[in-house]
């Protein structure tokens, strides 16, 4: 499960193709032995460059059909690829891009013939690398070449995490204690058996915080023949300041009284053990257990109850297991309002919306209503934004709003409603209702447009953050916490509920959506 | 830090990276040897201005092209030796932690990289002897990241090696359990691997006893001692294998196992503790353990349970692997559950997602999925494109008895309607791409017309630009279903469709049209009249052809070949003729006129099979490329292979004999005074060209695989020639056959600048008897030193007085302090009788005088170095002899001494 090599290329178009390239000879030497005849010697850099570049087919423009790239029959098993150079084929190299870089890595396959992916486990360890190096790397800058710092010290990175292309330790706290010489100037403890991610231990001040982060990902339709959609998950974070060598800490991760319980949790290898729900009263809480590493780290992660995708049903359909989504009582009339379910649970929305957008290609009109749900009445932000795709720039805005302000950004192709903290405390409800000119197409950038939004094709997007709360009510209940040594930390949690994509489509237009009425039996 | 450091930090990185993208480059450009070049990294880590990372830097780029720099035995061990002393005084100045650490993982690397177990094992056993008594020292809180990475050396050695360390089991074993510190796990993973290659090792002997693999744990009785070898290691001995995860080796069942499997458990015991990768590391050989000694691989069943649900990619695949090559004969089945905890947790990353998918389709006869189980992986709307499709290949590979066609065609839905509104790029290559994987999977009557609806009627027809997507499915779908009719079908559904549309509405979308007309064409099974009525009635109701359009024109003249070709000619006889004779007089492009009048000409002129046979040579000449297809199809034409690159060298040259030529040189310097002789040898008027002879031998061992081809032709051997000789020409040899056991001669022709020792690259390009070229580098052709020595250029009589007075010359130069002359002297453990053969077998073509009886007189030897450098030596044998040497280029210094350190080799 050792790696050939590890490169980071820059996309087309930066001053340095290649960042940055590692082999290491002790592996290459094992692929040569036990590939015999399915050997292929690794290319240049700028050749492998290329023939990623060419594989990825980036190089050609998205919306030109390149059959090389685009082909129906075309294998594919991303993240892995096959790389086609001038000295053979080269697999499984496995790719991932951000920040404008391609990191790549060439896992050892130690058989003559190709196995399956399963068979590699160096695949999922070299995707487990490029994520801690791209973390190490973080954005560059134009020009960067592989003398920069940054260069420089994922190299020292990658000396101490993979010596002779096999990972060690890859976590980048534990590497840079080592690479620091922090581990060897810290006092050992002879008679405690610390774990691998804590090789050090620090004079501190006992402290404990956990963030509950809590995200939504919606689909609002607003269709009598169409489900809205959303899935609710979240993470807890925690960061401990402890100076024992292996502090043992329990703590319960709870929900309210009678809110379903919290589904598919994953948990950190740090985690010894996670216990059956226990309910009491109509609370229910999982006890987590582990030994936390010193840097703030993910403890767990979790879903939503009832499933990864809920389901607020058309207000023609009953499901047992499900809320009914409101609806509203008149589509067309500007004086509509939104009709929500009693109570903010998991399976309802947090908020409500509808979009209205008609006109033609120069000029639109739009409405624009959000309901809170009977949900936390306080925002750090929300945010309306109406992105206009495959139209000119946006040059007459004559707008009137029941709340908050409107800007257009800076590229005008964005119209962004910024409503502020609150909503109305009687309503919960706040109306938009704006009428726009657009002037000529000058340009077409390509990538920046959704191909699908032409004509009234259009969505808006809102974006929020609650702080203080969770739409599950998942916490972590301090009261519960126990260190083993006793200790009496001072613990923290914060809690936050925020959108990563709220998409509300234009009632007038056409939508994407998946029928997901099967999915019911199932979820 | 000052500037000046800053800059030499800079330019020390600058320096590493461009070794390593280009070391030939770089060493060409520097005009330095790969010793030069060695010898500058070394340097560099002394240097005291240099910060660590750039240090470790250079140890980087010092380990990458250990392969490439260190050819030979000496100077590995030179760089071995400096590695070693240069962390003896690292570690005496206490320096970082992290550069020591760096000196033990590059030497180990150089160790590696050659086979210096059998070369030099007196270097291999000091060094793996040195990470032993860093290891040694458990507990010790103050290197623990240096005894850490001293493991993972020896982890590395034994990866390489299998079985090397497998006598110090023992001292692994109790070192793990003495250890408190967080490298216990390290001390586990060498102590793991170890314990693998050693049960494989007793495995594979001829007999196991009872407790041979609990003395191999239990035997220490004594501090760890330093590492024996055998001193011929067999080459079967210590030999890396591929291996399969389910080997088939087992150990005999008599073979006491207990303390093994207390072993085994102990290691269980620190895996909640280690870091992922140790992990998975540890799971892996532990499992392979256990299956080889036959021990209860249930041991990993309460492991498994934290496996699934954990948050950490390779632990979940390290569970699958698991239960793929472990427990696939287990009652029960992969767990579902914990399999879409994963694939479907929108809290995951994507790779994260689509890694597990590709996992389980790896494994999907050990998934029990149910009917209604499916939906469970039916793509969303917040799935992105590359999840969609591989949940639906999941689906579809593992549905018990498949799904229906609309359930399948329901999971990509949102591609539909984004195809049906015209929507380009990645999402509509996504819905043909998954178009593709159901028809692959079903034929049936509705999925045919489901599909082919949709294509024609909600796709081409309302967006002509998806013509490239259809084709390309129709291609596809012919290529894996070369029997299924739907393909044609398809393709007549679409020809019928736009053969309907108003020629004047389609001018907009002729392009897209004519690409679908011209793949029509290519069908026999496909009704093609309404493709010529539409070209007909194209012609009569627009001014298409008077538009100067060559591209359209090109397509139009493509598809007249197309119908000539493959359609029975006399249904379509006249309406090909009008298309072509309308092409030939109103076409406003000469070019499409010249071709549409060939055509027809052949049209009217020659029967139907003279036509087909030479429409097919044609494109036969062509490899069915021309210019339609380039511009207008797709730009992915099949492209020959210009070159083929053979990775083993197949040919050889050996070297034969030296020789010289410097006549002209010799006539200049005839009968001329010492002043003109010096002169003239320095001016380099006419250098003299050293002559190599070689052969050229079959380079391929017995083994290989077979070639297509044994004849070469037209031979272009190329040598890379370093800065310091002139470019070395191309050699051309006409013929060579492989079975040719007397090989072919040639001679390679060197002329030097400096007469500096090099490894030359050479490679080869050639023709084969099927007219293929081919390229393969060749083994590296290397001078010596000795290779560019020769005799005075003077008349054999002269040289005795041309070598007094130069030897004068160069004693006044030294006195006068020029700083190019150098006097040395050196002795040789050789007495007189001792010497005579060495120096008669090394330089007798430039001896000038011998003692010849006379006891107080040495050897007078002269030697000219290409192109102007002089080499005098004065030997004295007597109890050991005497070497006094006296040379105008004092940079050769170090080149004699390492000749005459030669003369002692054999001994």
């Amino acid at each position: 499960m050792s790696l050939r090599g590890i490169w980071v290329f820059s996309l087309p178009g930066a001053t340095h193709g290649i960042l940055f390239s590692k082999k290491y000879p002790s592996v290459e030497n094992r692929a040569r032995i036990l590939n015999k005849d399915g050997y292929v010697k690794l290319p240049t850099d700028d050749a492998m460059r290329e023939a990623v570049l060419a594989e990825l087919g980036i190089v050609h423009p998205i919306e030109m059909f390149v059959e090389s790239r685009d082909s129906c029959s075309r294998k594919l098993q991303k993240p892995v690829f096959e790389i086609t150079t001038s000295n053979g084929i080269l697999w499984p190299v496995v790719l991932y891009e951000k920040f404008g870089l391609l990191l790549c890595c060439l896992p050892l396959v130690e058989s003559v013939e190709r196995p399956p992916v399963i068979d590699v486990l160096g695949i999922s360890l070299g995707y487990a690398l490029l994520l801690q190096m791209i973390d190490v790397i973080g954005p560059v800058q134009q020009g960067v070449d592989e003398t920069h710092p940054q260069m420089v010290d994922l190299h020292s990175y990658l000396c101490q995490a993979v010596p002779f292309g096999t990972l060690t330790d890859i976590e980048q706290a534990t590497v840079f204690d080592a690479i620091s010489g922090r581990i060897d100037s810290s006092h050992v403890v002879s008679d405690v058996k610390p774990p691998s991610w804590r090789p050090i231990s620090v004079k501190c001040k006992a402290n404990i915080s956990f963030r509950v982060t809590e995200q939504i990902q919606a689909v609002l339709y607003n269709r009598p023949d169409v489900w809205d959609v959303f899935q609710i998950y979240g993470s807890v974070s925690c960061k401990a300041d402890l100076e024992h060598p292996a502090p043992l800490i329990a703590v319960h991760l709870s929900v309210g009284k009678d809110q379903p319980r919290l589904q598919n949790i994953l948990v950190n290898s740090c985690v010894s053990m996670v216990d059956d729900e226990n309910r009491t009263k109509g609370e229910g809480h999982r006890t987590i257990t582990f030994i936390p590493p010193r840097e703030r780290f993910v403890l767990c992660k979790y879903t939503a109850a009832i499933s990864p995708t809920q389901l607020s049903a058309p207000n023609t359909s009953t499901t047992p297991t499900l809320s009914r989504r409101g609806s509203l009582t008149s589509l067309n009339s500007t004086t509509s309002s939104l009709t929500v379910v009693s109570q903010a649970s998991p399976a309802s929305l947090p908020l409500r919306a509808h979009y209205e957008m008609t006109g033609s290609q120069d000029e639109v009109k739009i409405i624009m209503k959000v309901k809170l749900s009977k949900g936390k009445n306080m925002f750090e932000y929300c945010e309306v934004q109406i992105p206009f795709h495959n139209r000119g720039p946006i040059i007459y805005k004559e707008n009137t709003q029941s709340t908050g302000e409107i800007v257009i950004t800076n590229d005008k192709r964005t119209l962004a409603w910024r409503i502020g903290q609150k909503f109305p405390s009687r309503s919960h409800e706040v109306t938009l209702e704006a009428k726009l000119k657009f002037g000529k197409r000058s340009s077409i950038m390509p990538g920046q447009d959704d191909p699908f939004c032409v004509g009234l094709n259009s969505f808006a997007m809102i974006y929020f953050k609650i702080p203080d709360y969770t739409h599950t009510s998942a916490t972590i209940d301090q009261r519960s916490l126990r260190v083993q040594p006793n200790a009496k930390p001072k613990v923290t949690v914060v809690r936050e509920f925020l959108s990563t994509s709220y998409k509300v489509w234009n009632i007038k237009g056409n939508y994407l959506a998946t029928d997901m009425s099967d999915s019911l039996e199932t979820w | 830090m000052s500037l000046k450091t800053t800059d030499e930090n800079h330019q020390w990185r600058q320096t590493a990276v461009l070794m390593k993208r280009d070391i030939y480059g770089y060493l060409q450009s520097k005009g330095c040897s790969e010793e030069d070049c060695v010898i500058d990294l070394l340097q560099a880590l002394y240097g005291e201005t240099l910060s660590d990372a750039t240090k470790v830097m250079v140890l980087g780029a010092l380990q990458e092209l250990s392969e490439s720099l260190l050819m030979d035995k000496t100077g590995v061990e030179q760089a071995v030796g400096t590695l070693i002393g240069f962390f003896q005084e690292v570690a005496m100045s206490k320096g970082s932690t992290f550069l020591k650490s760096q000196i033990l993982v590059c030497m180990t690397t150089i160790l590696l990289t050659g086979d210096q177990l059998r070369d030099q094992q007196s270097l291999f056993l000091d060094v793996t002897n040195l990470l032993f008594d860093i290891i040694s020292k458990v507990n010790q809180g103050t290197d623990r990241a240096l005894r850490e990475t001293a493991c993972q050396c020896l982890e590395e050695i034994e990866n390489n090696y299998p079985g090397v360390l497998m006598h110090k089991l023992d001292h692994f074993y109790a070192m793990c359990q003495l250890e408190n510190t967080h490298v216990r796990q390290t001390y586990v993973g060498l102590f793991n691997r170890v314990l693998r290659n050693a049960v494989r090792v007793k495995c594979q002997q001829a007999s196991v006893s009872k407790d041979d693999i609990s003395d191999l744990l239990l035997t220490r009785k004594e501090p760890l001692k330093p590492l024996m070898l055998p001193d011929a290691i067999p080459p079967a001995m210590f030999q890396l294998q591929s291996r399969s995860p389910n080997e088939r080796i087992s150990l005999p069942s008599d073979v006491d196992t207990s303390e093994l499997q207390a072993a085994v458990m102990k290691s269980m015991d620190n895996l909640l503790e280690m870091s992922e990768p140790d992990a998975v590391k540890a799971i892996q050989e532990l499992s392979c353990i256990c299956n080889i000694c036959n021990l209860p691989i249930q041991i990993f069943q309460d492991m498994q349970r934290n496996l699934t649900t954990s948050l950490s990619l390779p632990l979940f695949h390290v569970h699958l692997y698991l239960m793929k090559h472990y427990f696939s004969e287990s009652v029960e089945a992969v767990n579902l559950e914990s399999v879409t905890r994963h694939i479907c947790h929108p809290a995951l990353s994507l790779g994260h997602r689509l890694f597990c998918l590709h996992f389980c389709m790896d494994i999907s006869h050990q998934i029990r999925l149910e009917d209604e189980d499916s939906a469970l992986f039916k793509p969303t709307i917040f799935d992105s494109l590359d999840e969609t499709l591989t949940k639906l290949k999941f689906v579809i590979k593992l549905s018990p008895d498949g799904l229906t066609s609309n359930a399948l065609l329901s999971y990509l839905e949102p591609l539909m309607t984004s195809v049906k509104n015209g929507a380009i790029g990645k999402g509509a290559v996504a819905c043909f791409r998954g178009l593709f994987h159901i028809y692959a999977n079903d034929q049936s009557e509705d999925l045919n017309s489901a599909i082919s609806d949709f294509v024609v009627e909600e796709a081409v027809s309302q967006h002509p630009h998806f013509a490239d997507h259809a084709l390309n499915f129709i291609s596809c779908v012919s290529e894996e279903l070369p029997d299924s009719k739907f393909p044609s079908h398809l393709l007549q559904s679409l020809t019928n469709f736009i053969a309907q549309v108003s020629p004047k509405k389609s001018l907009e979308n002729l392009e897209h049209f004519l690409k679908i007309f011209n793949a029509a064409a290519m069908e026999e099974s496909i009704q093609l009249k309404p493709v010529t009525k539409y070209l007909q009635d194209l012609f009569k109701s627009t001014n298409v052809l008077e538009n100067r359009n060559w591209l359209l024109g090109n397509q139009m003249i493509q598809i007249c070949h197309n119908l000539m070709l493959h359609t029975s000619l006399p249904n379509l006889f006249t309406s090909v003729g009008e298309i072509l004779f309308s092409l030939m007089t109103r076409h406003s492009d000469t070019n499409i006129r010249d071709v549409a009048r060939f055509f027809y000409s052949m049209l009217i002129h020659l029967s139907e099979e003279k036509i087909k046979a030479i429409l097919r040579s044609l494109d036969a000449s062509n490899n069915g490329q021309n210019l339609t297809n380039l511009v207008t199809g797709t730009n992915n034409f099949p492209v020959a292979a210009p070159v083929v690159h053979l990775q083993e060298p197949i040919l050889q040259l050996k070297r034969l004999q030296r020789s010289y030529k410097y006549e002209q040189l010799m006539d200049s310097l005839h009968g001329c005074s010492f002043s003109e002789y010096l002169r003239t040898v320095s001016t380099n008027a006419s250098i003299p060209e050293i002559v190599i002879d070689l052969q050229i031998c079959n380079g391929m061992a017995s083994e290989s695989q077979q070639l297509p081809f044994s004849k070469l032709y037209a031979i272009v051997l190329s040598v890379q020639s370093p800065t310091y000789y002139n470019d070395i020409e191309d050699l051309h040899v006409p013929y060579f056959a492989l079975n040719d056991e007397e090989g072919c001669r040639i001679s390679l022709v060197i002329i030097p600048n400096e007469p500096n020792p090099a490894n030359l690259e050479a490679s080869a390009m050639f023709t084969s008897s099927e007219n293929k070229t081919y390229t393969c580098k060749l083994k590296p052709l290397r001078l010596e030193f000795e290779d560019f020595f020769l005799p005075l250029p003077v008349a054999a009589d002269e040289r005795r007085q041309i070598f007094n007075d130069l030897w004068s010359h160069l004693d006044s130069e030294v006195q006068r302090d020029n700083s190019a002359c150098i006097q040395s002297v050196t002795t040789l453990p050789f007495t007189a009788s001792q010497f005579h053969p060495v120096i008669n077998e090394k330089l007798s073509d430039y001896i000038i005088a011998r003692p010849d009886g006379d006891e107080d007189a040495g050897w007078i030897i002269g030697i000219l170095l290409p192109p102007r450098w002089h080499l005098l030596l004065k030997m004295k044998a007597t109890d050991v002899t005497v070497v006094t040497i006296n040379t105008d280029n004092w940079r050769l210094l170090p080149l004699v001494s390492h000749f005459l350190k030669s003369f002692t080799d054999g001994d």
